[in-house]
């Protein structure tokens, strides 16, 4: 069952990166990224891990405390 | 007044809280689905129009006004609130009954208002019924998160008054209608206490702060009216505020951030309606035909989806009692029906193609790609990214699989999984016949949400987005503790105003209280024997014995003195009556 639902998302992602291939584009209209055809499968990976880390960062500098860390003093 | 077509649902809602309380235990909760069953009912067989006008001294009151827009709110604020009742049905205390049904009423008041006076009796309605929902969860956190909550919406009712009283002294207007000037006091005041509700950062710490802490069944209701009935005012009053862009884009990014950092289930997804909602303010900003549908299709999508989130977060902690990512864990094999409910309301909020996220959000997206707002265009799709990665992956991969900690549910009521089965119900309706949506809509809809070029940017962005997660997703365990956000800015100083106030303050009353009971007790020594004070001699206690002797010499010669004179007195006088 995991094997089919891997095989399955293989699939999606062959095909998913070909549309971005097989769009029309038209140079003129489109903005700059549209143009790209694997624009938003780097955008989704990128912008994850920028999202991960970012938040992770902020956390350890600034924002994660303890549980109690408005109850005492 | 009969009951017909054009009866005021909002007054429905109000009559069947006052009732709801006076019924049989049995018969409560079926009669909370009856009464927004009834409303719903009204608020769509209504015709358009002006229904219900009273006078208030001058000024004429449009108590119930209803049009496209409107109606589209009115719809889903009814619908929710039949939907939350059916997962709050096993809950039979009438307090709990009643202030869903107020809450629900002020929500339909706001949005029917057609002056600003009604708007703001029913906006003030909402507050206490949403405060109680919070406090009946009866923990001493939900206490103190529930006062919280209460003050900040004091305080933006408060903004929204004053809004409301310099701009009909200003221009002798109340009637809600769309606000141009921007360079108007009031409009601002109004816009500000508008944003409260709508949880416009940096006014959006109560709801991260509040939602968490609710009932299981509370939370459901507060996810759907109080920010959406806010996003419904600024589409009526503020439309075209180009501020609203840069804040809405804020709000959607900040609320993925902070979400991604959150622990508890509850706060992943209450941060992520701040997120959500940010795509409605910006939809409200931009202000086009599109994005005024985008934001109204968004706001009927969320309120359905977000609810469902929250139910299926919600029966993770009735089931379990933890609501916490590093508490949770392997329940998908014990709990499998609420994994897929939930996992449509994520899969729904994520924007997959045949859930209703995908042909709502999408339209606030493409309207900001219209409107020339590339920047905030691909900070919306950025936003969507988080939300697919914090509610779509971590939250379900941390409470159902991850690491089983041996967590046993018990099995929740049956009308839970109802209740998510009719807002799943939904989700799917509008994702597979998007026409359904976009017929309610306040304007005619030029968008096709399944055009070829659409499905390869969101499956491009979903599949990488999970492919980046899955690379890493060790690394993105929940951690224990909680995440600073601007509340820390009324939260601590509120902890040092007490400390310098309260704590200091009687402190120092109560030195001072001491010191001088102490130099009282040192004087009180003193008088124990006043005559050490002048003879610097005797005893430490006065003792009337030591001083007798003199004093019985002194009055005995007063005495004496006294015979003599009298004796004298006498014989002379005895003498000159002899003589």
């Amino acid at each position: 069952m995991n094997k089919l639902l891997w095989a399955l998302f293989a699939i999606a992602t062959i095909v998913s990166l070909w549309g971005g291939f097989a769009t029309p584009h038209d140079p003129a209209h489109d903005a700059w990224w549209n143009r790209i055809p694997v624009f938003f499968a780097l955008f989704g990976f990128v912008g994850c891990i920028v999202i991960i880390f970012f938040a992770k960062l902020l956390g350890k500098l600034f924002l994660r405390k303890g549980e109690d860390y408005y109850d005492v003093d | 007044m009969s009951i017909d077509a054009t009866f005021p649902p909002a007054l429905v809602m109000l009559a069947g809280a006052f009732l709801l309380p006076l019924l049989p235990r049995n018969y409560r909760s079926y009669f909370s689905l009856f009464i927004p069953l009834l409303a719903l009912g009204l608020v769509r067989m209504a015709p358009s129009g002006v229904h219900l006008t009273m006078e208030l001294m001058d000024y004429q009151l449009v108590v119930y006004k209803i049009d496209r827009l409107s109606r589209l709110f009115g719809t889903i604020f009814a619908l929710i609130t039949i939907i939350g009742s059916l997962f709050a049905f096993h809950v039979k205390k009438a307090a709990e009954q009643t202030a869903a049904l107020l809450y629900a009423a002020g929500a339909l008041g706001v949005t029917f208002a057609g002056d600003l006076i009604t708007l703001f009796v029913f906006w003030e309605l909402m507050s206490l019924p949403s405060t109680y929902l919070i406090w009946a969860r009866g923990v001493r956190e939900s206490d103190k998160a529930g006062m919280r909550y209460l003050m900040f919406h004091v305080f933006g009712g408060g903004l929204l008054v004053a809004g409301i009283l310099v701009h009909t002294g200003e221009t002798g207007k109340i009637l809600v209608e769309q606000l141009t000037d921007r360079n108007s006091l009031s409009s601002w005041l109004i816009l500000a206490g508008v944003a409260v509700n709508a949880a416009v950062v940096p006014l959006h710490a109560w709801l991260a702060d509040a939602y968490p802490k609710a009932t299981v069944t509370g939370a459901v209701f507060l996810s759907a009216l109080t920010t959406k009935t806010a996003v419904y005012v600024l589409l009526r009053i503020f439309p075209g505020w180009e501020i609203l862009i840069s804040l809405g884009v804020l709000m959607a990014v900040y609320g993925v951030v902070f979400a991604f950092l959150a622990n508890d289930i509850r706060e992943i997804l209450a941060y992520h309606i701040i997120s959500q909602v940010g795509y409605m303010v910006a939809g409200a900003g931009i202000g086009t035909e599109m994005a005024i549908n985008g934001s109204s299709a968004h706001a009927f999508s969320h309120i359905l989806y977000k609810a469902l989130l929250f139910m299926g977060a919600g029966a993770v902690l009735q089931t379990t009692g933890k609501s916490k990512l590093t508490e949770l864990g392997g329940l998908a094999k014990k709990q499998p029906l609420i994994l897929w409910l939930y996992m449509i309301g994520a899969f729904s909020i994520s924007g997959f193609p045949l859930f209703n996220g995908f042909i709502s959000k999408s339209m606030v997206v493409a309207a900001a790609g219209e409107a020339h707002h590339g920047v905030a265009m691909l900070l919306l799709v950025l936003a969507s990214v988080g939300t697919f990665l914090s509610v779509g992956l971590k939250l379900p991969y941390g409470t159902w699989y991850g690491e089983n900690r041996g967590v046993s549910p018990l099995p929740p009521p049956r009308n839970m999984y109802l209740g998510m089965a009719a807002a799943a119900f939904f989700c799917i309706l509008h994702g597979v016949a998007p026409g359904l949506l976009y017929d309610m809509l306040p304007y005619a809809v030029h968008f096709a949400p399944f055009t070829f070029s659409h499905l390869v940017e969101t499956s491009q962005i979903l599949i990488f987005t999970f492919t980046a997660f899955w690379v890493i997703r060790k690394q993105i365990a929940g951690e224990a503790g909680i995440t600073l956000d601007v509340d820390w800015l009324y939260r601590k100083p509120a902890r040092w105003a007490q400390r310098i106030f309260l704590e200091d303050l009687e402190a120092a009353f109560n030195k001072v209280e001491t010191l001088s009971m102490e130099i009282v007790a040192k004087l009180s020594l003193l008088s124990n024997n006043p005559m050490r004070i002048f003879t610097k001699s005797g005893e430490k206690y006065f003792s009337p014995d030591t001083y007798r002797p003199g004093i019985q010499r002194l009055i005995l010669l007063v005495l004496f003195i006294f015979v003599l004179i009298s004796f004298w007195e006498l014989v002379s006088h005895l003498f000159a009556v002899t003589i």
